[in-house]
C-alpha cells in the first residue's frame, strides 16, 4: 500500500493562494519548518505533502512521481503528450493567467494569427530568415500555431524577460504570460486579438501515470471529497419553514428550484418542520415568498461542506485510470 | 523481386544512384517547412554548431547532392530509410524505406518531365502487381485558375499559402467575402488611397499619438506599406461575389482528369479573364496526353488538392491504396521548380544558385508489398 502524495507549490503567489484555499475549506497546512520540502494536512494526516516549485509539479504528475497537486493549467499543458497523463479535478479560481501571443503594438497591420501568417511569409523575402517567436511555452506555442496552420517560424527559446526580447532584437513577436497586460504594455507591445492561447487558472490535478492502489485513491477521494463538499454547500441554501402545510410549502418553493431534502436517519420530519434545498442566489425571494404565504418561521441556512455519497470528480478520474490501464502504458 | 525491377526500370531510366547522409542540417528542413516539423523528424541537438535531424524524406538530401554536383542536370535515384516522428498512438512507422528519383534541371519542357516522373511512379507500383489510384493535383494550375476566375495579385498570393492547409482555399474564400473587412483599422485608418511616403507619415503620427515607441526588425516603411496593401486588399482589390464563386466551383471540381481539364477550360473560358489560365491549362493537358494508357483506371484530378508540403509549385499526385485504409498513401511525387533555390540559401551551396527545375517522386516498398499482398 503506498501513501497519498500531495504536491504544493513551494513558493510565492501561487503557494499563498493555494494555502489560503484550502484552509478556507477545512484544509489548514501545518508547514514542517524543521526541513521544508515537506507539510502536514492534520485534517487528512494520512496524506504525504510535498513542497515542489509549480513547473516541478507539472513534470512529477507526468511522471508519476506524486499522485495529485496543485499548479497552473499552462505549465501542465505546456508538456504537450505528456499532457495526456494528467487528469485535471478541478479549476480552483485562481492564479489566473493567461498565455498570449504578443506582437509589437506598432505593427498596426498586424491584428489576427491571419495577419501574421502574412507577416511572416513577407519576413522570408525583406529580411532572409522566418518570423522569430521567443517563448517559454514551445509546446504550447507550436501547438497553437499548427491549429492555426501557421508554420513559417522560428522559436528562439527564452528563459526569463521573455517581454524584452522584440526590444533587444533577439524575436520579433512572442508567447507569454499575461495577468493585466501592462507588462506588454511598458514593452510597446499588444496581444493579437484572436492570440489568447490559454486562458489558464490553477488546477487540483491528479497523475494518470502514478501508481494507484486503494490507499492512496482513498487518500484522493478525501481530498476531493472535502473540495467538492464545500463547493456543494456554497452553490446553495437550506430553507427550513414551520406553519405551512408541506404541499403548499413545497409548491411555493419549486418556484425558485427549491426542493425537498430526503427525510433524516429515521425517516421522519425534523420536529415536523420542512426542509427545502436551493440555489443560493434564489434564496432570499423563496424565504419572502414563504412568509408572506403565512409561514410562522423561516430559516435559511449557509452549510460549509455537503457531502454527498457520490464525487463525480472522483468518478471521472477513476473512470479516466482504468481507460488508461486499459490501453496500457 | 519487384524492388530489383525497380532498380533496373529507374537505370534503364538514365537514372544514376545515389547515397545521401542519413544526418541532415536540421535547420534546413527548419527553414524549408517551418517550426512544425520539430514535430515530424527526429532532432539531434549538437553540442555546439548545427543541430542535426535524421532526414526525413530523401527529396532535400538528394536535391542537395545535385546542388553540390554543381547542378549538372540529372536523373538522380535513390534507395533508403527515411524517419518520421509519429504520435505513440498513431501506430504509423517510424521508419520505411524510400525508392525514388529526382529529375533535376533536365528539360525546358516541364509537362514532359511531369508525364516521365508519374510514368516512373506508376511503374514502381505496378512491379509489385499493384494498381493503384491516383489522385492528381496542380498547385501552378490552382494559382492560374484563382487569376482566370478574377482574383486580384494580392489574394493570389493568399491562396497560394492557403494551399498549404486542408481547408486553406475555402478560408481564404470565405475571408474574401467577409465584409467585416471593412471594418479593419488599416481602412479606418484610411491607408487604401496612400502613396508610400504619405502612408509611412500617418503611420508615425499614428504612433506617436498613441505613444507607442517602434520595437523590432520591420521597418516602420515595411509596415505601412502592408497596411496599404491589407486596405487595399480588403478595399479595392477584393475578389467580387463572380471571383469567388467562380473560384469556389472550380475547387469543387474533382473528376477524371481529363473530364477535370475540359470542365475546368469551359470555367475559365466564362471567367473575367480567360487567358490567365491558359498556359497553365495547356500544360497540364500535355502531362496527361504524354501519359496515354498509364494512366490508372482510377484517377482524380482536383486543383486543391495537396500534398502539405510547402516546397511543391507544380504537378503533384499521389498514389493511393484504398484497401491499406483512408488515404494510404504508397508514394507521390510532383514538381518542386523553387525547392533548388531554396536549397541553395544553405552556405555550402551558395555558389551555385541559380534557379532550376526540378520533380520526382518516391514510393514505400513496405506499402506496396501490403497492398500486393491485400489487392487480387
Amino acid at each position: 500500500m503506498s501513501r497519498f502524495v500531495f504536491a504544493l507549490p513551494s513558493k510565492g503567489r501561487l503557494q499563498e493562494q493555494a494555502i489560503d484555499y484550502f484552509a478556507a475549506r477545512g484544509l489548514a497546512f501545518d508547514r514542517d519548518s524543521a526541513r521544508g520540502y515537506t507539510a502536514r494536512l492534520p485534517a487528512l494526516p494520512q496524506i504525504e505533502v510535498r513542497l515542489l516549485s509549480a513547473s516541478e509539479i507539472a513534470r512529477a504528475l507526468r511522471d508519476g512521481e506524486v499522485h495529485a497537486g496543485v499548479t497552473g493549467e499552462d505549465l501542465l499543458r505546456e508538456m504537450g503528450s505528456g499532457f495526456e497523463r494528467i487528469a485535471l479535478m478541478a479549476p480552483l479560481g485562481f492564479g489566473r493567467a493567461d498565455v498570449v501571443v504578443a506582437a509589437p503594438a506598432a505593427w498596426l497591420d498586424v491584428e489576427t494569427v491571419a495577419d501574421l501568417e502574412a507577416v511572416a511569409a513577407e519576413m522570408g523575402a525583406r529580411y532572409g530568415r522566418k518570423l522569430r517567436v521567443a517563448t517559454k511555452f514551445v509546446g504550447l506555442t507550436r501547438a497553437f500555431f499548427n491549429a492555426h496552420a501557421l508554420s513559417d517560424y522560428r522559436i528562439v527559446e527564452s528563459l526569463g524577460a521573455t517581454e524584452g526580447a522584440p526590444a533587444a532584437g533577439a524575436a520579433d513577436i512572442i508567447v507569454d504570460i499575461t495577468t493585466t497586460g501592462a507588462t506588454l504594455k511598458a514593452n510597446h507591445l499588444r496581444v493579437l486579438s484572436d492570440g489568447v492561447i490559454l486562458a489558464s487558472q490553477a488546477q487540483l490535478a491528479a497523475s494518470l501515470a502514478a501508481d494507484w492502489d486503494r490507499e492512496s485513491l482513498s487518500g484522493l477521494a478525501d481530498l476531493s471529497a472535502v473540495l467538492s463538499a464545500y463547493g456543494e454547500a456554497a452553490a446553495g441554501r437550506t430553507l427550513s419553514v414551520d406553519g405551512l402545510s408541506a404541499p403548499q410549502a413545497e409548491a411555493l418553493a419549486a418556484g425558485f428550484g427549491f426542493v425537498v431534502e430526503k427525510a433524516g436517519l429515521d425517516g421522519a420530519k425534523e420536529g415536523g418542520r420542512l426542509r427545502l434545498r436551493g440555489p443560493t442566489e434564489q434564496a432570499a425571494s423563496a424565504a419572502l415568498a414563504l412568509r408572506a404565504a403565512g409561514a410562522s418561521r423561516v430559516s435559511l441556512q449557509a452549510e460549509t461542506h455537503l457531502f454527498s455519497n457520490t464525487n463525480s470528480a472522483m468518478l471521472a478520474f477513476e473512470a479516466k485510470l482504468a481507460q488508461k490501464r486499459a490501453t496500457g502504458p | 523481386m519487384s524492388l530489383a525491377a525497380i532498380r533496373d526500370d529507374l537505370s534503364a531510366r538514365g537514372a544514376r544512384f545515389i547515397a545521401p547522409p542519413v544526418l541532415q542540417p536540421a535547420g534546413l528542413y527548419l527553414e524549408l517547412v517551418g517550426e512544425d516539423i520539430r514535430r515530424r523528424v527526429f532532432m539531434i541537438e549538437a553540442e555546439d554548431g548545427e543541430d542535426l535531424c535524421l532526414r526525413p524524406d530523401m527529396t532535400v538530401p538528394a536535391c542537395r547532392m545535385a546542388l553540390a554536383d554543381g547542378l549538372t542536370p540529372s536523373v538522380l535515384a535513390y534507395e533508403g530509410l527515411v524517419f518520421r516522428r509519429q504520435n505513440d498512438s498513431s501506430g504509423k512507422e517510424t521508419e520505411f524505406v524510400q525508392i525514388g528519383a529526382e529529375w533535376c534541371g533536365l528539360s525546358d519542357d516541364a509537362a514532359e518531365v511531369d508525364a516521365q516522373v508519374l510514368q516512373a511512379a506508376l511503374t514502381a507500383v505496378r512491379r509489385f502487381g499493384v494498381e493503384p489510384v491516383l489522385r492528381l493535383g496542380d498547385v501552378a494550375l490552382f494559382v492560374a485558375t484563382a487569376a482566370a476566375c478574377g482574383w486580384p495579385a494580392p489574394w493570389l498570393e493568399r491562396l497560394a499559402r492557403g494551399f498549404q492547409r486542408p481547408d486553406g482555399a475555402a478560408r481564404v474564400i470565405a475571408e474574401a467575402g467577409d465584409d467585416r473587412a471593412d471594418e479593419t483599422p488599416a481602412v479606418a485608418l484610411g491607408f487604401a488611397g496612400l502613396d508610400p511616403d504619405a502612408a509611412q507619415a500617418k503611420l508615425s503620427a499614428a504612433l506617436a499619438q498613441a505613444g507607442v515607441a517602434m520595437v523590432g526588425a520591420r521597418s516602420s516603411a515595411d509596415i505601412a506599406a502592408r497596411l496599404t496593401a491589407k486596405a487595399r486588399a480588403a478595399h479595392i482589390d477584393r475578389p467580387d461575389q463572380q471571383a469567388r464563386d467562380l473560384f469556389a466551383k472550380a475547387l469543387a471540381i474533382a473528376v477524371e482528369p481529363l473530364a477535370a481539364l475540359d470542365q475546368l477550360s469551359e470555367l475559365a473560358e466564362r471567367a473575367p479573364a480567360p487567358q490567365a489560365a491558359q498556359a497553365a491549362l495547356a500544360q497540364a493537358r500535355r502531362r496527361l496526353t504524354l501519359l496515354g494508357e498509364a494512366l490508372p483506371c482510377d484517377s482524380r484530378f482536383s486543383i486543391g488538392f495537396g500534398r502539405g508540403l510547402a516546397y511543391y509549385d507544380g504537378a503533384i499526385f499521389e498514389l493511393e491504396c484504398p484497401a491499406l485504409g483512408d488515404r494510404a498513401s504508397l508514394g507521390g511525387g510532383g514538381r518542386y521548380d523553387g525547392l533548388l533555390a531554396a536549397l541553395s540559401l544553405d552556405p555550402r551551396a551558395a555558389a551555385a544558385r541559380c534557379a532550376m527545375t526540378a520533380a520526382g517522386f518516391a514510393v514505400r516498398p513496405n506499402r506496396l508489398a501490403l497492398a500486393a499482398g491485400i489487392t487480387p
